[in-house]
């Protein structure tokens, strides 16, 4: 019954060509400061492409004073602009950074996993737009995959919050450099 | 139209009690039959029974054997066994679909033939089947509706307190009560294989225990979760903290005497006066659950874990060197001398500085406990009762234990 | 404008050529996404694509046209285009009459927007008899011909084959960064057991994700190459039967490799350890089919042309050329199957002159310089932002001696910013056009879908205009068909072979969706064609890598394309390229070592040619003597490439040498 919509983000075959974030700025046309996706290199010299993980314990939801975070029963966690005062509480109770603020309207936003396009019936824009297909969105309470992790090196801890995200490894390869 | 097709009374007897309830059909059979009469569910827990004397025939089973087949019917002969007697009775399996909703028992008197009850007892199990599976279908849709009423809840998704007490009649709960949210979980629970029989048993052993103690069970499963939303009585109020703690602990304890391998673990959000910032108490209980465990806590309270809470977020390049700061020397002691003065150390902290209460932890003489003491003093060039460095040392023992340093 | 959802084609100088289905309300193009219908990008876009609001909408994008005078001073006045069509044509009347013919009035147009109707600058200039222009490609020329001395004509496999391949060989391409789409497919085949191996200098993205990886000194690919044919001829494992019946130079080969030829000298020359040499053989030799990429990089320095011929060699050696997902990738030129009726509008013929005055466009800038009687007086600057351009010295002294330089573009770039005048260009949202890719081959339309902002006007609009000018001051000036609307154009390039050759019934059907060519009529190449690596004779060695004591301090600048911008094209979106960030140097942990240099510090890469301050970024898998850097705008890096005096080539970016130091600030 309930749904726990999430991402799937396999490392190995993310090549680092950003799409999936300007492909949500976009969609949502999000200012630029505003970053709602955000493709990073780890230490670990592969990327991560990360958003608002939409947490089994969303920490934003737990300190905003206003109460304008909701999780709608298909698991996504939604704000609500029009109660948000701009008090950037969410800000350091995330972390995944995930809230993101704008100096210009003083509110929080965050991605919303693209709901208007999944009750379309529609991938989220980031997913359509990844063209090896390392990012896809997923069911957590039906994904069963014995070669997925709950994280990776360089993704912050997810004690606590949850996130409903997990992750394929980048396999190892052989690599001749000249001496 | 002389000759009509002839519909026994008693099946005429029997159709018109359908609509009005189990206990209404057990009695109307009983009485036709003048014969004891017992319905259970498919685990043989009693749901109705009747018997013409008026008394309960039956009040608690013990065992039931299955004898012979009665031919060409689907009734069986059965053994049952209860407190005080052994009886001989005929029950027909009530079904729908193939899916057996109970059983059906009558009672003969021991020279009664039981093969001409058989008939009987078959048109009254499949109208007992129709009033099961109607009273479970509405149950299974009042549930969908739970859920999601408690899905809501729980994630702060109702913003109106009225809309909320207006739900809670639905089920005849109270919210106008401060409530607080309480989380069992199973650890180690992977998303690919959930145990959802243990789940079910987890949330069987908490609504009893809600029962035990008079409290109507507001509960929740959640993937590897029980959530209980646990109401404050106003009168209880100074003593509701000692009863929260009773009450997981009592259900801890079960769930380890059943499945010892297995480790649960709890955690126990705020309370909350009105029922829209449940979903605060919610959260907190699952920060209060993921940091007992860390910290080894067996029923951790939110309220009591705000230094942790902050120590745990930190940036953890930051909190390493502050632990560094404050007992980097420590460390490097034991490593070159070979000794676990960090130990000692950890005790005396876990054990709030008090010198009888640690010595007996860790199993030390007192004399033995202040040599080290006075070592790790020197070590760290700091006085132990200087309340500046007890909270630093503290906070620095916490960091170990949160971010496993 | 109607609202809805308009298809256009992405112009840029790109593999990708994507279909782009355009989202419009209120005449604003409110979000982008990629075309499903089209076979090569599938739905899907790059991160530049996906900015094409910003793109479109920028307040830095020019709106007016504008005077500036002094030209360089920074004073702009905004003019009408009727003020800026009079200047112009005025001058080249004045020109015109001063010298008898149009010869100093010339352009300069490269890759701004590769779509057909954009040809209406070439189509202007052709308007009015004889001028100057350029000729050539700067950036493929050398791969071009070589392919075509191996295949007798141009020759690329289809993209999307890749995708079954069991084997695929980049050499010198990073499609990671410049080509995205084609990454699926190579997932594709990887997701079905295919290995991927890269052989690049620069440990590139799609060098990351390869299941090996082989470092080469740039410019010794056809070591490599041919190493690998020996040792696959070797172990008896290359396909005779096709090389005696569909090659020829195959003896000729056989002997060069055997006799001529010493893992030792292929070893030392490439840097290539001969275990990673046996490893890749082995693959070669034994996996089918093996498809091989040959990328632009290889090309780009004085042995270009036969590493390409080697590589493609190596594909022939193990009968793969041919095969069904294996095959040679290079690019193709499929625009020549074209009219291309405003490249090659027919324009006046002058009594004494019989044609155009070409330049080389690898070196336009001295050769325009060169010219006399009459000197180039005019130049007309489109698609094209000069300052990429190396030779920068030879640039600016023809700048100064130029008497009018008009610039077309949608942001002022610095070419911009040292014109007389500017004129603002629509973005391919705001025009016509027809697109045809030179990697994929799908053939698609890009429709008007907004209204041009503010006075933005197309290369086929300014052409119509200004040539009506033109005639209005001097009858008979130029016979450019001023009265043919964008669709007439594309309707004359839809010609029944063109159509034929798509499988277009009626011109409609382009609306509908992307179209791709017959592909096989993609691989009906005459397959005995197929000529062989043959050694020119002249022992060819690379100089710089004949062991360790050669130049310590000499490093070879190698100056890819970034993800986010192509060129300076991008670059001032803040959806990409969030801060003006200075160029990044990198340089290996040795090259930091010997000259001093930290992490982060502020250093100057130099020759003879130029100077580039950047901030060092220090690389452990650069190869100790490569200096990389980037393509951007802002400080533009090939103004420190080193020209070569070669006829028939493109441009060796990859063969110059710079020297690097420690910035101070007394050197500027």
């Amino acid at each position: 019954m309930f749904k726990q919509l999430g991402y799937s983000f396999n490392a190995d075959d993310c090549i680092g060509c950003k799409a999936c974030e300007i492909a949500c700025k976009n969609e949502n046309q999000t200012p630029a400061h505003v970053r709602w996706r955000k493709v990073t290199k780890t230490s670990g010299d592969f990327f991560l492409s990360v958003s608002c993980n939409h947490c089994d314990n969303p920490e934003c939801f737990r300190v905003c004073p206003e109460r304008a975070f909701t999780k709608r029963q298909d698991g996504i966690v939604e704000i609500d602009e029009n109660r948000c005062t701009g008090c950037q509480l969410c800000v350091t109770a995330c972390p995944y950074s995930a809230p993101q603020f704008d100096p210009e309207t003083q509110k929080m936003s965050k991605c919303q996993m693209c709901y208007p396009r999944q009750d379309a019936g529609l991938p989220p824009a980031c997913v359509e737009a990844c063209t090896t297909g390392a990012l896809n969105h997923v069911d957590l309470n039906k994904f069963s995959d014995l070669e997925a992790t709950r994280t990776l090196p360089g993704f912050p801890n997810i004690k606590i919050t949850s996130p409903s995200i997990v992750f394929y490894p980048v396999k190892p390869r052989k690599r001749y450099f000249i001496k | 139209m002389n000759k009509s097709i002839i519909i026994p009374d008693m099946v005429q007897e029997l159709l018109s009690t359908t609509t009005e309830g189990l206990p209404k059909l057990t009695n109307k059979l009983c009485t036709l039959l003048s014969l004891p009469v017992l319905i259970t569910d498919p685990h043989y827990q009693i749901l109705a029974s009747s018997s013409p004397s008026g008394d309960l025939v039956i009040k608690t089973i013990l065992a039931i054997q299955q004898l012979e087949q009665i031919e060409s019917t689907p009734a069986l002969k059965y053994q049952i066994t209860t407190i005080d007697s052994e009886l001989c009775g005929v029950g027909s399996p009530i079904t729908h679909e193939n899916n057996t909703l109970g059983y059906l028992f009558i009672f003969p008197k021991d020279n009664q033939p039981t093969e001409s009850y058989a008939p009987l007892l078959e048109f009254a199990a499949s109208l007992v089947a129709i009033q099961l599976y109607r009273k479970l279908e509405m149950r299974q849709e009042k549930m969908k509706f739970k859920e999601a009423f408690l899905f809501d809840l729980l994630y702060g998704n109702i913003k109106q307190k009225e809309e909320i007490y207006e739900y809670g009649r639905v089920w005849d709960w109270d919210f106008h009560q401060p409530q607080t949210s309480l989380v069992f979980a199973m650890t180690d629970f992977n998303h690919v294989l959930t145990d959802k029989q243990m789940i079910n048993t987890l949330l069987y052993i908490i609504e009893r225990a809600l029962l035990d103690i008079s409290i109507k069970p507001v509960t929740m499963k959640r993937q590897n979760q029980v959530i209980v939303i646990l109401p404050m009585k106003a009168e209880q109020s100074k003593k509701h903290r000692a009863d929260i703690e009773t009450f997981s602990k009592n259900v801890i304890n079960q769930l380890k005497s059943l499945y010892p391998e297995e480790i649960f673990s709890c955690g126990i959000g705020q309370t909350y006066e009105s029922p829209v910032d449940l979903f605060r108490s919610y959260q907190e209980a699952k920060v209060a659950l993921d940091l007992g465990e860390i910290l080894g806590i067996a029923i951790p309270f939110f309220t009591d874990l705000g230094v942790e809470r902050i120590l745990y977020k930190h940036d953890l390049q930051e909190l390493r060197e502050y632990y560094e700061a404050t007992l980097g020397e420590l460390v490097l002691y034991d490593e070159t001398n070979n000794v676990q003065l960090m130990e000692t150390l950890e005790g005396l902290v876990t054990n709030q500085f008090d010198m009888t209460a640690t010595s007996q932890a860790l199993f030390l003489h007192r004399n033995t406990l202040r040599y080290r003491l006075k070592k790790i003093e020197e070590i760290l060039d700091l006085k132990l009762d200087d309340l500046n460095n007890k909270l630093n040392i503290t906070a620095a023992i916490k960091i170990k234990q949160l971010r496993k340093i | 404008m109607k609202d809805g959802i308009y298809r256009n084609t992405c112009p840029r100088n790109c593999y990708g050529t994507c279909g782009i289905l355009s989202h419009v309300k209120n005449g604003k193009l409110i979000k982008v996404t990629g075309d499903p219908e089209h076979g090569y990008s599938k739905g899907s876009l790059c991160a530049k694509g996906y900015a094409f609001t910003q793109y479109v909408y920028s307040p830095d994008r020019i709106k007016y046209p504008m005077l500036q005078s002094p030209r360089g001073s920074g004073k702009w006045k905004r003019i009408s285009w009727d003020e800026a069509y009079t200047i112009i044509a005025s001058k080249m009347i004045d020109l015109n009459q001063r010298y008898g013919s149009n010869l100093a009035s010339g352009y300069n147009k490269f890759s701004g927007n590769l779509g057909l109707l954009h040809y209406a600058t070439e189509g202007m200039f052709n308007s009015i008899g004889p001028h100057t222009k350029p000729i050539g490609n700067p950036c493929a020329l050398t791969g071009k011909l070589a392919m075509n001395r191996s295949f007798g004509e141009s020759f690329s496999s289809v993209p999307e084959d890749m995708a079954g391949s069991k084997l695929i060989v980049l050499w010198g391409a990073n499609p990671a960064v410049t080509n995205v789409h084609q990454m699926k497919f190579i997932k594709e085949a990887r997701s079905k057991g295919a290995k991927l191996v890269v052989i690049d200098p620069i440990f590139t993205q799609t060098a990351k994700k390869a299941d090996l990886y082989i470092q080469i000194h740039p410019g010794t690919d056809r070591l490599l190459a041919l190493g690998i044919a020996k040792l696959v001829i070797e172990k008896q494992q290359h396909s005779l039967e096709f090389l005696e019946e569909q090659t020829s130079g195959w003896m000729e080969y056989k002997e060069y490799l055997e006799n001529q030829l010493t893992m030792d000298e292929v070893c030392k020359q490439t840097g290539v350890e001969i275990e990673a040499l046996k490893e890749l053989s082995e693959l070669y030799g034994t996996i089918k089919p093996v498809a091989t990429w040959a990328g632009l990089g290889v090309q780009r320095n004085s042995h270009g042309s036969e590493s390409i011929s080697a590589i493609n060699s190596l594909a022939a050696v193990t009968g793969n050329l041919f095969l069904p997902n294996g095959g040679l990738y290079f690019m193709h030129f499929d625009v020549d199957d074209f009219p291309c009726a405003l490249l090659n509008h027919k324009g006046p013929e002058h009594p004494m002159i019989p044609g155009p005055r070409e330049v080389d466009i690898s070196d336009y800038a001295s050769s325009a310089l060169q010219l006399s009687e009459p000197p180039l007086s005019l130049l007309w600057i489109a698609s094209r932002n000069i300052t990429q351009d190396h030779n920068l010295k030879a640039w600016v002294e023809l700048f100064q001696k130029l008497e009018l330089i008009v610039t077309v573009d949608l942001y002022m770039t610095k070419t911009a910013e040292k014109s007389d005048i500017v004129l603002p260009a629509a973005t391919h949202f705001e025009e016509e056009d027809l697109n045809v890719g030179y990697w994929h081959y799908w053939l698609s339309i890009n429709q008007k879908a907004i209204p041009p902002y503010y006075e933005a006007k197309s290369d086929l609009q300014i052409a119509r205009e200004l040539t009506r000018k033109l005639n209005e001051l001097s009858p008979g000036f130029s016979n450019f068909p001023a009265d043919k609307e964008p669709i007439d154009w594309i309707k004359e390039e839809l010609t029944p072979e063109i159509m034929a050759l798509y499988s277009l019934t009626t011109y409609e059907d382009i609306l509908k969706r992307p179209y791709q060519k017959g592909i096989q009529k993609v691989l009906s190449h005459d397959k005995k064609n197929f000529r062989l690596f043959s050694p020119d004779g002249k022992k060819s060695e690379v100089s710089l890598y004949q062991g360790d004591s050669s130049g310590v301090d000499e490093y070879k600048l190698i100056t890819p394309q970034s993800l986010l911008k192509i060129h300076s094209q991008y670059e001032s979106l803040n959806w990409l390229n969030r801060t003006q960030d200075e160029s990044c140097i990198e340089l290996s942990t040795e090259a930091a070592q010997l000259n001093d240099i930290n992490d982060q510090e502020k250093i100057e890469v130099y020759n003879d040619q130029g100077q580039i301050v950047g901030v060092a970024k220090i690389n452990p898998h650069l190869p100790k003597n490569i200096i990389l850097t980037h393509q951007a705008g802002n400080n533009p890096i090939n103004q420190l490439i080193i020209q070569q005096n070669e006829e028939d080539v493109s441009t060796y970016f990859y063969d110059s040498i710079v020297y690097i130091k420690k910035w101070r600030e007394s050197h500027v």
